[in-house]
């Protein structure tokens, strides 16, 4: 029957285009466009390089993008988690994932190209419009240092994707949208602030373990760490409590992908064997 | 509609809405509050001088020079502090135990060697206007040399503003994209026409 219908992949890209169809209705894209090229240049900062032209080309890229991450960054989180809450969430509750299931197309199939159009396909405009803003801006700047971009942006989005995989397994387990939609706001603010109570009670204290805790969920934290303590500049002395290195940074950035690939894995396994309607 | 079509128009509208952005984000003016100044000075014959303007800069900041002068002179613009020129000089020439020697010769030759440091130049001029927007963090140094055999009255002024992005690297791009962004969007545009060409009447049958 699958080859009757062209194989795996023609029902997958219908599943797809019909998933894009739901997540992106005219104008909802366009806006977030506007959004990610309007923030690329307003929120750009140059406060790494305070220092002078002496800080280094690393620091000024960190501090360059994440100094872009506030806002846009909340309105992608805004747009995924609607995608992941609504989008699958509205197909539990009117029963349309039950049309999908009778797709001569696996399960796990079924949530990829759900998955792709809400999660995948949203990072395409935030990361390109703001890269592309960057370097409009600073091309000195993002050029010669675009694995420090790429990997602020890693870091940074780690803690909405593993935001979306537990909206993702909430959604699953209620088959609502809406709840899941206000529980992942929710956890997204409580992450947001627990990490600026962990931060000052680091600062004041000099105890870091807090810090290093939640570092496995936001490697941002310790990125931002790791660039103020190199930096010589006016407001970011070096600390001597925690100092970690750039082989740090990497390690808790490719283990807060762990926490967020299992949580997807739950998902997906929910999904395919238990999931009944 | 075509799916590859709609693809194609999806991205052209997206496109539009960022030529759009960056058209409002031209369009904001730089602020005016910036530190000016204007200097007269007078360059004697075989020397320059590096002292008249000289800042740490970032892309968010541009700088406007003007120069006028009744001697033709060489304008240089470089990415160095004028520390550094002087420091680099005396490390290499510096046998006469001045400092700041400011003797064109050794001005050359620093030049020479650091061609990739000059961000602008204009050679045997009388005035000069440039509006210089850095693309990193940088120092920016304006050098003005008299190669000539008479002393040079030079009056200079210089003014660094504030703004969001160069105004108009961003105001290029968004003249590019918006028409791009459009002629992509046609099929989007032609299949709404026609679906509204096409929409049945609903409403009260008046006749029955």
């Amino acid at each position: 029957m699958a080859k009757a219908h062209g194989g795996k992949g023609r029902p997958f890209v219908e599943l797809f285009a019909s998933a894009l169809n739901e997540d992106y209705r005219f104008p909802l894209l366009e806006i977030f466009c506007f959004l990610y090229a309007i923030g690329a240049f307003i929120f750009a900062g140059f406060l790494f390089g305070l220092g002078g032209p002496s800080a280094s080309g690393d620091a000024v890229a960190y501090g360059l993008t994440s100094s872009l991450l506030g806002f846009p960054l909340f309105i992608f989180v805004v747009l995924i988690l609607k995608n992941v809450a609504f989008g699958l969430g509205n197909d539990l509750e009117k029963g349309i994932v039950q049309t999908f299931f009778s797709y001569p197309i696996k399960r796990r199939w079924i949530l990829s190209a759900k998955l792709l159009s809400a999660v995948g396909v949203g990072l395409i405009p935030f990361v390109g419009i703001l890269t592309a803003g960057m370097y409009v801006l600073a091309p000195d700047v993002v050029g010669p240092h675009i694995g420090i971009v790429l990997l602020t942006f890693a870091t940074s989005l780690s803690e909405p994707l593993l935001v979306a995989g537990i909206v993702l397994l909430v959604t699953l387990l209620l088959k609502r949208g809406a709840l899941a939609l206000v529980l992942g706001i929710v956890t997204y603010f409580a992450l947001f602030i627990v990490q600026g109570i962990v931060s000052v009670i680091a600062a004041f204290t000099n105890n870091v373990t807090g810090l290093q805790i939640l570092s496995v969920i936001s490697p941002s934290l310790i990125e931002g760490r790791y660039f103020s303590t190199q930096s010589t500049g006016p407001f970011f002395g070096p600390t001597t409590s925690w100092t970690p290195t750039f082989t740090d940074v990497l390690a808790y950035t490719a283990a807060s992908y762990t926490i967020v690939a299992i949580v997807f894995l739950l998902g997906y396994m929910y999904f395919s064997r238990r999931l009944n309607l | 509609m075509n799916r590859w079509l709609a693809l194609t128009s999806r991205i052209g509208t997206s496109l539009t809405a960022i030529g759009l952005a960056l058209l409002l984000i031209s369009l904001i003016p730089s602020s005016s509050s910036g530190s000016s100044s204007q200097i007269g000075t007078q360059i004697q014959a075989g020397t320059y001088t590096a002292n008249l303007f000289g800042q740490i800069m970032s892309p968010q900041q541009s700088a406007t020079l003007t120069v006028t002068s009744d001697t033709t002179i060489d304008i240089y613009l470089v990415e160095v502090s004028s520390a550094f020129l002087y420091q680099w000089i005396y490390s290499h020439y510096g046998n006469n135990g001045k400092y700041y020697d400011n003797n064109v010769t050794y001005l050359k030759l620093f030049l020479g060697n650091f061609t990739q440091s000059v961000a602008y130049s204009q050679k045997a001029t009388l005035s000069f206007n440039y509006q210089y927007t850095p693309t990193k963090i940088t120092n920016a140094t304006l050098i003005i040399s008299d190669p000539s055999s008479s002393p040079a009255n030079v009056q200079t002024s210089w003014k660094v503003s504030q703004q969001v992005a160069p105004a108009s690297r961003v105001a290029t791009l968004a003249y590019w994209s918006i028409p791009l962004g459009l002629v992509l969007a046609i099929p989007w545009f032609i299949d709404l026409y026609q679906r509204r060409v096409r929409r049945p009447i609903t409403g009260t049958n008046l006749s029955a």
